[in-house]
Protein backbone atom coordinates (compact mmCIF):
# COMPACT_ATOMS: atom_id res chain seq x y z
CA UNK A 1 0.00 0.00 0.00
CA UNK A 2 1.56 4.02 -0.90
CA UNK A 3 -0.08 6.73 0.74
CA UNK A 4 1.13 10.26 -0.90
CA UNK A 5 1.76 13.78 0.85
CA UNK A 6 3.01 16.17 -1.03
CA UNK A 7 3.33 19.88 -0.26
CA UNK A 8 4.88 21.04 -3.53
CA UNK A 9 8.23 21.05 -2.10
CA UNK A 10 8.43 17.85 -0.27
CA UNK A 11 6.55 14.88 -1.93
CA UNK A 12 6.21 12.30 1.21
CA UNK A 13 5.93 8.29 -0.15
CA UNK A 14 4.60 6.06 2.47
CA UNK A 15 4.49 2.74 2.28
CA UNK A 16 3.66 -0.25 4.00
CA UNK A 17 4.24 -4.12 4.15
CA UNK A 18 5.86 -5.41 0.75
CA UNK A 19 7.83 -2.71 -1.57
CA UNK A 20 7.57 -4.52 -4.65
CA UNK A 21 6.34 -4.29 -8.30
CA UNK A 22 2.86 -3.57 -7.38
CA UNK A 23 3.01 -0.35 -6.78
CA UNK A 24 5.16 0.48 -10.26
CA UNK A 25 1.83 2.34 -11.71
CA UNK A 26 1.96 4.79 -8.41
CA UNK A 27 5.46 5.25 -8.93
CA UNK A 28 5.21 5.76 -12.52
CA UNK A 29 2.22 8.98 -11.73
CA UNK A 30 4.87 10.29 -8.89
CA UNK A 31 7.81 10.63 -11.36
CA UNK A 32 6.22 13.23 -13.34
CA UNK A 33 6.03 15.32 -9.99
CA UNK A 34 8.64 17.54 -9.87
CA UNK A 35 9.49 18.25 -5.78
CA UNK A 36 12.44 19.66 -4.56
CA UNK A 37 12.97 16.83 -2.18
CA UNK A 38 11.39 13.24 -1.66
CA UNK A 39 11.07 10.90 1.38
CA UNK A 40 10.21 7.34 1.27
CA UNK A 41 9.20 6.63 4.05
CA UNK A 42 9.79 2.65 5.01
CA UNK A 43 9.14 2.19 8.35
CA UNK A 44 6.22 0.40 8.05
CA UNK A 45 7.51 -2.01 5.11
CA UNK A 46 9.63 -5.10 6.16
CA UNK A 47 10.30 -6.54 2.26
CA UNK A 48 12.09 -4.86 -0.40
CA UNK A 49 12.56 -6.76 -4.19
CA UNK A 50 14.64 -5.74 -6.78
CA UNK A 51 12.10 -3.68 -8.46
CA UNK A 52 11.95 -1.24 -5.37
CA UNK A 53 15.44 -1.13 -5.69
CA UNK A 54 14.99 0.25 -9.19
CA UNK A 55 12.27 2.32 -8.28
CA UNK A 56 14.65 4.32 -5.81
CA UNK A 57 17.05 4.63 -8.62
CA UNK A 58 14.38 6.00 -10.63
CA UNK A 59 13.70 8.81 -8.44
CA UNK A 60 17.36 9.18 -7.73
CA UNK A 61 17.31 9.85 -11.44
CA UNK A 62 15.00 12.11 -11.54
CA UNK A 63 16.79 14.44 -9.45
CA UNK A 64 20.06 13.71 -11.00
CA UNK A 65 21.54 11.60 -7.93
CA UNK A 66 21.81 14.55 -5.60
CA UNK A 67 21.63 12.07 -2.58
CA UNK A 68 20.37 14.75 -0.28
CA UNK A 69 17.00 15.23 -2.50
CA UNK A 70 15.71 11.25 -1.89
CA UNK A 71 16.12 10.53 2.01
CA UNK A 72 14.71 7.05 2.55
CA UNK A 73 13.44 7.59 6.81
CA UNK A 74 12.82 4.05 8.67
CA UNK A 75 14.94 1.66 7.04
CA UNK A 76 14.89 -1.40 9.26
CA UNK A 77 14.97 -5.09 9.10
CA UNK A 78 15.17 -7.00 5.67
CA UNK A 79 14.64 -3.50 3.73
CA UNK A 80 18.04 -1.90 5.58
CA UNK A 81 19.78 -5.63 5.02
CA UNK A 82 19.37 -5.45 1.25
CA UNK A 83 19.47 -1.84 0.79
CA UNK A 84 23.26 -2.00 2.57
CA UNK A 85 24.35 -4.85 0.67
CA UNK A 86 23.17 -3.35 -2.90
CA UNK A 87 25.55 -0.57 -1.57
CA UNK A 88 22.48 2.06 -1.03
CA UNK A 89 23.60 3.94 2.11
CA UNK A 90 26.56 5.66 -0.39
CA UNK A 91 23.73 6.86 -2.96
CA UNK A 92 20.95 8.00 -0.52
CA UNK A 93 20.57 9.58 3.10
CA UNK A 94 19.21 6.75 4.66
CA UNK A 95 17.82 7.77 7.72
CA UNK B 1 95.57 -68.19 47.23
CA UNK B 2 94.98 -65.57 50.42
CA UNK B 3 91.93 -63.75 51.15
CA UNK B 4 92.63 -60.19 50.63
CA UNK B 5 94.68 -61.33 46.83
CA UNK B 6 91.41 -63.04 46.57
CA UNK B 7 89.20 -60.26 47.12
CA UNK B 8 91.39 -57.80 44.85
CA UNK B 9 90.68 -60.05 41.96
CA UNK B 10 87.18 -59.95 42.39
CA UNK B 11 87.15 -56.16 43.00
CA UNK B 12 89.12 -56.12 39.75
CA UNK B 13 86.75 -58.39 37.58
CA UNK B 14 84.09 -57.00 39.05
CA UNK B 15 84.98 -53.24 38.08
CA UNK B 16 86.12 -54.58 34.57
CA UNK B 17 82.74 -55.93 34.08
CA UNK B 18 81.05 -52.69 35.33
CA UNK B 19 83.38 -50.26 32.91
CA UNK B 20 82.50 -52.48 29.88
CA UNK B 21 78.73 -52.13 30.66
CA UNK B 22 79.01 -48.47 30.67
CA UNK B 23 80.85 -48.84 27.67
CA UNK B 24 77.56 -50.37 26.21
CA UNK B 25 75.22 -48.03 28.03
CA UNK B 26 77.26 -45.30 26.74
CA UNK B 27 77.19 -46.56 22.94
CA UNK B 28 73.34 -47.10 23.11
CA UNK B 29 73.00 -44.17 24.37
CA UNK B 30 74.87 -42.23 21.60
CA UNK B 31 72.90 -44.09 19.39
CA UNK B 32 69.64 -43.73 20.83
CA UNK B 33 70.47 -39.95 21.05
CA UNK B 34 71.69 -39.40 17.52
CA UNK B 35 68.61 -40.87 16.34
CA UNK B 36 65.87 -38.80 18.44
CA UNK B 37 68.10 -35.56 17.09
CA UNK B 38 68.12 -37.00 13.54
CA UNK B 39 63.90 -37.42 14.06
CA UNK B 40 63.47 -33.96 15.71
CA UNK B 41 65.45 -32.14 13.12
CA UNK B 42 63.29 -33.60 10.44
CA UNK B 43 59.98 -32.57 12.65
CA UNK B 44 61.19 -29.21 12.70
CA UNK B 45 61.88 -29.28 9.56
CA UNK B 46 58.67 -30.84 8.30
CA UNK B 47 56.82 -28.21 10.73
CA UNK B 48 58.57 -25.56 8.61
CA UNK B 49 57.57 -26.63 5.38
CA UNK B 50 53.96 -27.23 7.09
CA UNK B 51 53.87 -23.73 8.52
CA UNK B 52 55.15 -22.06 5.25
CA UNK B 53 52.60 -23.83 3.64
CA UNK B 54 49.92 -23.13 5.62
CA UNK B 55 50.97 -19.51 5.49
CA UNK B 56 50.56 -19.77 1.88
CA UNK B 57 46.99 -21.18 1.67
CA UNK B 58 45.86 -18.56 4.57
CA UNK B 59 47.09 -15.88 1.51
CA UNK B 60 45.54 -17.48 -1.10
CA UNK B 61 42.31 -17.43 0.84
CA UNK B 62 42.57 -13.90 2.59
CA UNK B 63 44.48 -12.21 -0.12
CA UNK B 64 47.79 -9.60 0.21
CA UNK B 65 48.30 -6.24 -0.52
CA UNK B 66 48.28 -7.26 -4.11
CA UNK B 67 45.51 -9.60 -4.65
CA UNK B 68 42.36 -9.56 -3.37
CA UNK B 69 42.68 -13.60 -2.54
CA UNK B 70 39.83 -16.29 -2.48
CA UNK B 71 37.47 -14.43 -0.13
CA UNK B 72 38.22 -10.90 -2.34
CA UNK B 73 36.79 -13.07 -5.35
CA UNK B 74 33.67 -14.41 -4.06
CA UNK B 75 32.69 -11.10 -2.69
CA UNK B 76 32.69 -9.51 -6.05
CA UNK B 77 31.01 -11.97 -7.57
CA UNK B 78 28.40 -11.85 -5.06
CA UNK B 79 28.78 -7.60 -4.96
CA UNK B 80 28.51 -8.34 -9.14
CA UNK B 81 25.47 -10.63 -8.85
CA UNK B 82 23.47 -8.26 -6.26
CA UNK B 83 24.60 -5.02 -8.98
CA UNK B 84 23.05 -6.76 -11.78
CA UNK B 85 20.12 -7.67 -9.71
CA UNK B 86 19.20 -3.99 -9.05
CA UNK B 87 20.45 -3.17 -12.99
CA UNK B 88 17.64 -5.68 -14.32
CA UNK B 89 15.16 -4.68 -11.80
CA UNK B 90 15.58 -0.88 -12.71
CA UNK B 91 15.29 -1.92 -16.54
CA UNK B 92 12.31 -3.91 -16.06
CA UNK B 93 10.34 -1.57 -13.52
CA UNK B 94 11.27 1.10 -16.75
CA UNK B 95 9.89 -1.54 -19.43
CA UNK B 96 6.99 -2.36 -16.98
CA UNK B 97 6.10 1.46 -17.03
CA UNK B 98 6.61 2.17 -20.63
CA UNK B 99 4.16 -1.11 -21.43
CA UNK B 100 1.57 0.95 -19.09
CA UNK B 101 2.06 4.03 -20.92
CA UNK B 102 1.60 2.21 -24.61
CA UNK B 103 -1.59 0.17 -22.79
CA UNK B 104 -3.14 3.74 -21.82
CA UNK B 105 -2.31 4.88 -25.25
CA UNK B 106 -3.55 1.66 -26.29
CA UNK B 107 -7.17 2.36 -24.63
CA UNK B 108 -7.31 6.04 -25.96
CA UNK B 109 -7.24 4.85 -29.33
CA UNK B 110 -9.85 2.20 -28.36
CA UNK B 111 -12.28 4.70 -27.25
CA UNK B 112 -11.29 6.87 -30.62
CA UNK B 113 -12.55 3.84 -32.63
CA UNK B 114 -15.67 3.36 -30.32
CA UNK B 115 -16.35 6.96 -31.90
CA UNK B 116 -15.83 6.39 -34.96
CA UNK B 117 -18.07 3.57 -35.08
CA UNK B 118 -20.67 5.60 -33.42
CA UNK B 119 -20.15 7.94 -36.23
CA UNK B 120 -20.57 5.37 -38.37
CA UNK B 121 -23.40 4.61 -37.26
CA UNK B 122 -24.96 7.87 -37.61
CA UNK B 123 -23.84 8.55 -40.85
CA UNK B 124 -25.61 5.21 -42.26
CA UNK B 125 -28.65 6.43 -40.40
CA UNK B 126 -28.75 9.82 -42.11
CA UNK B 127 -27.81 8.05 -45.41
CA UNK B 128 -31.48 5.77 -44.72
CA UNK B 129 -33.34 9.10 -43.97
CA UNK B 130 -31.70 10.68 -47.18
CA UNK B 131 -32.62 7.53 -49.49
CA UNK B 132 -36.27 7.61 -48.02
CA UNK B 133 -36.62 11.45 -48.48
CA UNK B 134 -35.20 10.86 -52.70
CA UNK B 135 -37.65 8.44 -52.86
CA UNK B 136 -40.47 10.40 -51.88
CA UNK B 137 -39.95 12.85 -54.28
CA UNK B 138 -39.26 10.47 -57.14
CA UNK B 139 -37.44 10.99 -59.92
CA UNK B 140 -35.94 14.40 -58.88
CA UNK B 141 -34.68 12.06 -56.39
CA UNK B 142 -32.65 9.87 -58.27
CA UNK B 143 -29.27 11.33 -57.79
CA UNK B 144 -29.71 11.92 -54.11
CA UNK B 145 -30.45 8.20 -53.90
CA UNK B 146 -27.19 7.29 -55.29
CA UNK B 147 -25.48 9.77 -52.87
CA UNK B 148 -27.09 8.63 -50.14
CA UNK B 149 -26.12 5.08 -51.22
CA UNK B 150 -22.74 5.96 -52.11
CA UNK B 151 -22.36 7.31 -48.26
CA UNK B 152 -24.47 4.56 -47.09
CA UNK B 153 -21.30 2.26 -48.40
CA UNK B 154 -18.77 4.45 -46.62
CA UNK B 155 -19.94 4.56 -43.73
CA UNK B 156 -20.66 0.37 -43.34
CA UNK B 157 -16.63 0.30 -44.57
CA UNK B 158 -15.48 3.01 -41.95
CA UNK B 159 -17.70 1.08 -39.47
CA UNK B 160 -15.52 -2.13 -40.49
CA UNK B 161 -12.79 -1.16 -40.31
CA UNK B 162 -12.56 0.80 -37.13
CA UNK B 163 -14.01 -2.60 -35.53
CA UNK B 164 -11.28 -4.01 -37.17
CA UNK B 165 -8.79 -1.66 -35.30
CA UNK B 166 -10.64 -2.20 -32.45
CA UNK B 167 -10.38 -6.42 -32.60
CA UNK B 168 -6.83 -5.59 -33.42
CA UNK B 169 -6.01 -3.05 -30.09
CA UNK B 170 -7.82 -6.12 -28.10
CA UNK B 171 -5.30 -8.50 -29.10
CA UNK B 172 -2.20 -5.55 -28.82
CA UNK B 173 -3.75 -4.93 -25.07
CA UNK B 174 -4.06 -8.62 -24.20
CA UNK B 175 -0.27 -9.35 -25.54
CA UNK B 176 0.70 -5.94 -23.39
CA UNK B 177 -0.56 -7.14 -20.58
CA UNK B 178 0.73 -10.37 -20.63
CA UNK B 179 4.15 -8.46 -21.23
CA UNK B 180 3.62 -6.76 -18.18
CA UNK B 181 3.08 -9.78 -16.19
CA UNK B 182 6.74 -11.55 -17.63
CA UNK B 183 8.45 -7.97 -17.03
CA UNK B 184 6.64 -8.24 -13.17
CA UNK B 185 8.11 -11.63 -12.51
CA UNK B 186 11.73 -10.41 -13.95
CA UNK B 187 11.88 -7.06 -11.92
CA UNK B 188 11.02 -8.57 -9.11
CA UNK B 189 13.96 -10.97 -7.76
CA UNK B 190 14.57 -12.16 -4.19
CA UNK B 191 16.99 -10.36 -2.76
CA UNK B 192 17.04 -12.50 0.65
CA UNK B 193 19.52 -15.04 -0.99
CA UNK B 194 22.00 -13.04 -1.71
CA UNK B 195 21.92 -11.31 1.94
CA UNK B 196 22.21 -14.61 3.38
CA UNK B 197 24.60 -15.50 1.26
CA UNK B 198 26.67 -12.10 2.56
CA UNK B 199 25.86 -13.09 5.94
CA UNK B 200 27.42 -16.86 5.55
CA UNK B 201 30.51 -15.18 3.68
CA UNK B 202 30.98 -13.05 6.92
CA UNK B 203 30.59 -15.85 9.48
CA UNK B 204 32.89 -18.61 7.45
CA UNK B 205 35.21 -15.27 7.19
CA UNK B 206 35.44 -15.13 11.40
CA UNK B 207 35.65 -18.89 11.31
CA UNK B 208 38.65 -19.11 9.18
CA UNK B 209 40.11 -16.13 11.34
CA UNK B 210 39.88 -17.94 14.34
CA UNK B 211 41.07 -20.88 13.68
CA UNK B 212 43.82 -19.37 11.35
CA UNK B 213 44.92 -17.73 14.58
CA UNK B 214 44.50 -20.78 16.94
CA UNK B 215 46.53 -23.00 14.43
CA UNK B 216 49.26 -20.52 14.34
CA UNK B 217 49.31 -20.58 17.84
CA UNK B 218 49.92 -24.27 17.65
CA UNK B 219 52.26 -24.22 15.17
CA UNK B 220 54.22 -21.87 17.17
CA UNK B 221 54.03 -23.85 20.30
CA UNK B 222 55.20 -27.22 18.71
CA UNK B 223 58.16 -25.47 17.08
CA UNK B 224 59.28 -24.22 20.57
CA UNK B 225 58.71 -27.59 21.97
CA UNK B 226 60.74 -28.89 19.42
CA UNK B 227 63.45 -26.21 19.52
CA UNK B 228 63.75 -27.35 23.38
CA UNK B 229 63.81 -31.08 22.98
CA UNK B 230 66.79 -30.31 20.47
CA UNK B 231 68.83 -28.32 22.69
CA UNK B 232 67.99 -30.82 25.42
CA UNK B 233 69.35 -33.67 22.81
CA UNK B 234 72.48 -31.72 22.52
CA UNK B 235 73.40 -32.47 26.51
CA UNK B 236 74.04 -35.91 24.91
CA UNK B 237 77.87 -35.53 24.40
CA UNK B 238 77.80 -34.21 28.14
CA UNK B 239 75.93 -37.21 29.01
CA UNK B 240 78.74 -39.53 27.40
CA UNK B 241 81.73 -37.64 28.40
CA UNK B 242 80.41 -38.24 32.24
CA UNK B 243 80.31 -41.63 31.30
CA UNK B 244 83.31 -41.86 29.87
CA UNK B 245 84.80 -40.09 33.02
CA UNK B 246 82.70 -42.91 35.31
CA UNK B 247 84.67 -45.48 33.30
CA UNK B 248 88.02 -43.84 33.79
CA UNK B 249 87.24 -42.82 37.68
CA UNK B 250 86.42 -47.09 37.72
CA UNK B 251 90.14 -48.14 36.00
CA UNK B 252 91.85 -45.67 38.49
CA UNK B 253 90.41 -47.26 41.07
CA UNK B 254 91.46 -50.82 39.71
CA UNK B 255 94.69 -48.93 39.00
CA UNK B 256 94.86 -48.27 43.19
CA UNK B 257 93.98 -52.04 43.64
CA UNK B 258 96.22 -53.62 42.03
CA UNK B 259 99.74 -54.15 44.01
CA UNK B 260 102.15 -51.59 44.54
CA UNK B 261 99.65 -48.49 43.86
CA UNK B 262 100.24 -47.42 47.31
CA UNK B 263 102.99 -44.96 46.42
CA UNK B 264 100.39 -43.64 43.94
CA UNK B 265 97.20 -42.65 46.15
CA UNK B 266 97.89 -39.07 46.19
CA UNK B 267 98.00 -38.98 42.63
CA UNK B 268 95.08 -41.33 41.78
CA UNK B 269 92.98 -39.41 44.47
CA UNK B 270 93.58 -36.10 42.69
CA UNK B 271 92.33 -37.71 39.15
CA UNK B 272 89.34 -39.58 40.99
CA UNK B 273 88.25 -35.78 42.45
CA UNK B 274 88.71 -33.74 38.96
CA UNK B 275 84.74 -33.28 37.18
CA UNK B 276 84.87 -33.01 33.84
CA UNK B 277 81.13 -32.34 33.91
CA UNK B 278 80.12 -29.77 36.68
CA UNK B 279 76.19 -29.60 34.84
CA UNK B 280 73.70 -31.32 37.40
CA UNK B 281 70.75 -30.38 35.20
CA UNK B 282 70.33 -29.15 31.75
CA UNK B 283 70.19 -25.60 32.30
CA UNK B 284 73.91 -23.56 32.40
CA UNK B 285 77.47 -25.25 33.24
CA UNK B 286 80.63 -26.53 31.95
CA UNK B 287 82.05 -28.99 30.06
CA UNK B 288 86.34 -29.95 30.68
CA UNK B 289 86.70 -30.42 26.85
CA UNK B 290 89.85 -32.88 25.91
Amino acid sequence: MIQVTDNHDVVTIQLTGRFDFRVIKDFQELLTREPRTWVVDLSAVDYVDSSALGMLLLLRDRVRGDAQRVQLRGVHGQPREVLVMAKFDRMFKLE
Amino acid sequence: MDEPGTLTAWIDTALAKIISDLGRARSLLKDAMSRLLETFTRLREQLLQERTLYEVTLQEVNGTAGDVGLVGVLRDVLSRCVDDMVRIGTSSVKIMMEVESLRGHTSKVAVRGQQIEKIASTTRMLSLNARIEAQRIGNAGAVFRVVADEIKSLANESGELSRAIREALAVQSASLAQTSTAVAKLASSDLDHAVTSNKKLDETIAKLAAMSARSLDIFARVQAETASALQALQFEDMLTQLLQSISDKLEIVRTACKAGAIDKLAELDRRIHRDVVTQHSLGVGTVELF
